[in-house]
């Protein structure tokens, strides 16, 4: 009791002289160790951020964010935007269409893999093996492939007499090839982390849910699913923010084209920032995306309450 | 020089002296405006550019034959990305200007020149020019020196210079009984129409428009509007006028007479479109006559048009860029970056480079060589070009010209794939365009 007193008494009042010398220079140590994660994330993250927030009131000039005070005329500007609207949806578009692509292709994936089958290191590789790419080769390359006179694509669809598509230079084609490249991109990555899920579940409550009569899909409904819902939460969660942030496809393979068509919020704040140079509405376009995506988060994070299983 | 630079160019003459044992060496100098310790020691002045492929090689050919001429002076290119507008090199150009570490000289495109003339990095070259023999400006062909200057004072050199130009198939125009090129739009509509043929895979357009802001300002200005008002405080362009030049054009396109490519790399399908044949006219660059002239060979006969005239007349856009030097370099250094100034504008250089690359001879007195004569007598589809510089209109110049004609892009983007009629298109551009200019 004396103890758990004393440790009460050192978390009230962590500073008090009274404290164990040895104590405070654990803490002090604490602290150092600390300094070096705490400078950076001020340095690279909370600094810039706050200092996007405060030039987003602001017209700009190409050398100075900061020319005239506009009070929330940038935020006026985008919300009146059709561009700035045009994009919200395609960001929309884009981070649903991956998302769900990669957590319905990165489970079944997984289950496959998850059997035990010959080789199966040989498949692990090689859907694996898009994500150690950098996205600007992967860009290029599909750029190449979906080419309209030269490339693989439509060569192949010619000689099968369909006509040729111009997938990257059509309004309908474009944004549905930029997701399916990001899929692609990325789906290791996801398949990983529900394989390493599906490794998790308990094998026991398997076993006695077929012994009980329970059919393979009764068991991956009721057993498999329930039990890997924190990976799925995760992918889910993940998928959406590296959704919002995809720029080098976009930048490689359409430069926000045809018509705009696959221009996303991080395209829109580029375009703006460094195209434009009109950095005041390009962060105001960022704290929105701040916003969102920080809103978006949270409402996963309260969901998640109804569906994510955990041990407890 | 702040404190900080200054420590860092100590530090780095210390090092280099410690290093080679022979005083600073010139790219130190050159770079942290320290003179040079030895008279021997050639001035090292930095340039920026943009240019890739055959174009760059064709420039760097040109910079070696520069250092190998002026032995005091020793030029470094760097290739820094496309140098168009809001491109690469300018996104790195604007981070240097900030961090106070630019290059001595920079290529920069015709229509950024307010806009970074108007941060006071760029060195006014009026004092230069007045006492230059090469460089005056009655010695430049009429039009070159759009764009070069700012309020009045001149910032930069007309260098690798275009203007847009339409190219069309004399064999397919014959074919039609058409015996000239169109001069007006009408016609261009009338032309197209006998000039389309054939279904499917052979089908031959009459016409192909680019997809490139370029166009919006010939076809806003031919139309008698303005992309601007005088004072540079609001767009102007989305008038009924100028959307009629378009609306005719996207008639063209629905009614099968005419094709437009899409896509990022849309203006380079269109040139290949032309010279494999599959359309009869198109519109595109001067610049570009290089590379149809090596890809159609002998497979049709092909000439230039000058843009065709709307009810303003002829009016046309500079392309291309010029040559800046950035304010605040050392005498030495100033000097020497005007002397490749002077020789790379030079009559022997630019008849060299537009030759070489199908760019403009930015010289009067090189169009008159007997040289350049006989270049042409070859190279007819020049001599169309060199006749319509005289129509070259100076662009607005606005510091947010960049954002300006990244909207009207948009705009024409949406017309020609999103069946957005073109005055619509138009206004929603000018609305955010002047959201711009307003802050609001």
């Amino acid at each position: 009791m004396a103890i758990r007193l004393a440790n009460l008494a050192d978390d009230i009042h962590p500073l008090e002289p009274s404290l164990n010398p040895r104590r405070r220079l654990r803490q002090a140590g604490e602290w150092l160790f600390l300094i070096p994660g705490i400078v950076t994330v001020l340095a690279f993250f909370i600094v810039p951020a706050g200092y996007v927030i405060y030039i987003s009131f602001f017209q700009s000039t190409i050398m100075n964010p900061t020319a005239s005070f506009a009070g929330v005329g940038n935020y006026r500007a985008i919300l009146h935007s059709a561009q700035f609207g045009g994009a919200l949806v395609h960001t929309l578009i884009f981070a649903g269409g991956v998302t769900i692509s990669v957590l319905v292709l990165g489970l079944l994936l997984a289950t496959l893999l998850d059997q035990r089958l010959r080789a199966v290191s040989v498949y692990r590789t090689v859907i694996f093996l898009p994500y150690v790419f950098p996205l600007v080769s992967s860009g290029v390359a599909f750029m190449w492939l979906l080419q309209p006179q030269y490339g693989f694509v439509d060569t192949v669809l010619q000689l099968l007499g369909l006509p040729a598509v111009n997938w990257l230079g059509n309004v309908h084609t474009a944004l549905l090839c930029i997701i399916a490249v990001t899929t692609w991109e990325f789906l290791g990555f996801y398949t990983l982390i529900f394989l390493g899920g599906l490794q998790n579940v308990n094998v026991h409550l398997k076993e006695a849910a077929a012994v009980d009569g329970a059919g393979s899909w009764t068991v991956f409904r009721k057993i498999t699913v329930p039990s890997i819902t924190p990976s799925i939460f995760f992918a889910a969660v993940f998928s959406i923010i590296q959704s919002f942030q995809a720029f080098d496809q976009i930048y490689i393979m359409t430069q926000g084209g045809p018509a705009m068509a696959t221009q996303t919020l991080t395209y829109y704040i580029y375009t703006q920032g460094f195209q434009f140079f009109n950095f005041g509405q390009a962060s105001a376009a960022s704290v929105f995306m701040m916003v969102l995506l920080g809103l978006l988060t949270g409402a996963q994070f309260f969901l998640a309450k109804r569906w994510v299983v955990t041990e407890e | 020089m702040r404190p900080i630079q200054r420590t860092g160019a100590a530090l780095l003459c210390l090092v280099s002296a410690a290093a080679f044992g022979s005083g600073i060496p010139a790219w130190a100098a050159s770079l942290h405006g320290v003179p040079a310790a030895t008279k021997r020691a050639p001035v090292t002045v930095t340039m920026w550019y943009g240019l890739g492929g055959t174009l760059g090689a064709e420039f760097r050919a040109l910079v070696n034959t520069f250092n190998r001429t002026h032995p005091d002076i020793h030029v470094v290119v760097d290739y820094e990305g496309t140098y168009t507008g809001g491109g690469p090199l300018q996104q790195k150009l604007l981070a240097a200007i900030e961090a106070h570490s630019t290059p001595d000289l920079v290529q920069l495109e015709v229509h950024s020149m307010p806009v970074f003339a108007s941060t006071g990095a760029l060195q006014p070259l009026t004092a230069f020019i007045r006492h230059s023999s090469v460089d005056k400006p009655g010695n430049f062909l009429y039009g070159m020196l759009a764009s070069t200057t700012y309020k009045g004072v001149t910032y930069g050199l007309p260098f690798n210079r275009s203007i847009p130009i339409m190219f069309y198939n004399k064999t397919l125009f014959a074919k039609a009984g058409i015996s000239a090129p169109p001069t007006t739009w009408a016609q261009v509509a009338q032309d197209a129409k006998r000039l389309t043929h054939g279904s499917g895979k052979t089908k031959i357009y009459g016409f192909t428009p680019v997809d490139q802001w370029w166009f919006w300002e010939v076809y806003t200005w031919e139309s008698g509007s303005h992309i601007m008002n005088p004072s540079l405080t609001k767009c102007e362009f989305a008038t009924p006028a100028a959307a009629r030049i378009f609306q005719e054009t996207i008639n063209l396109v629905r009614q099968g007479d005419a094709v437009v490519q899409s896509g990022a790399d849309g203006w380079g399908l269109t040139t290949a479109s032309f010279y494999n044949g599959e359309v009869a006219m198109s519109e595109d660059s001067s610049a570009s006559i290089g590379t149809v002239r090596a890809n159609v060979g002998h497979k049709f006969q092909w000439g230039v048009m000058m843009m065709p005239e709307g009810p303003a007349g002829r009016e046309v856009p500079p392309g291309g860029a010029n040559i800046v030097m950035m304010a605040g370099l050392p005498k030495a250094t100033q000097q020497a970056a005007w002397t490749f100034m002077q020789w790379l504008t030079a009559p022997s250089q630019t008849m060299k480079w537009s030759e070489e690359t199908g760019y403009l001879p930015v010289q009067k007195s090189v169009v008159s060589s007997p040289a350049y004569r006989a270049y042409l007598k070859t190279n007819p589809q020049m001599q169309v070009v060199l006749d319509e510089v005289k129509y070259q209109h100076a662009p607005p110049q606005s510091p947010h010209y960049l954002g300006i004609y990244g909207y009207a892009q948009d705009a024409m983007s949406s017309m020609y794939f999103n069946n957005v009629p073109a005055l619509t298109a138009l206004k929603t551009a000018q609305q955010e365009a002047n959201a711009l200019l307003t802050g609001s």
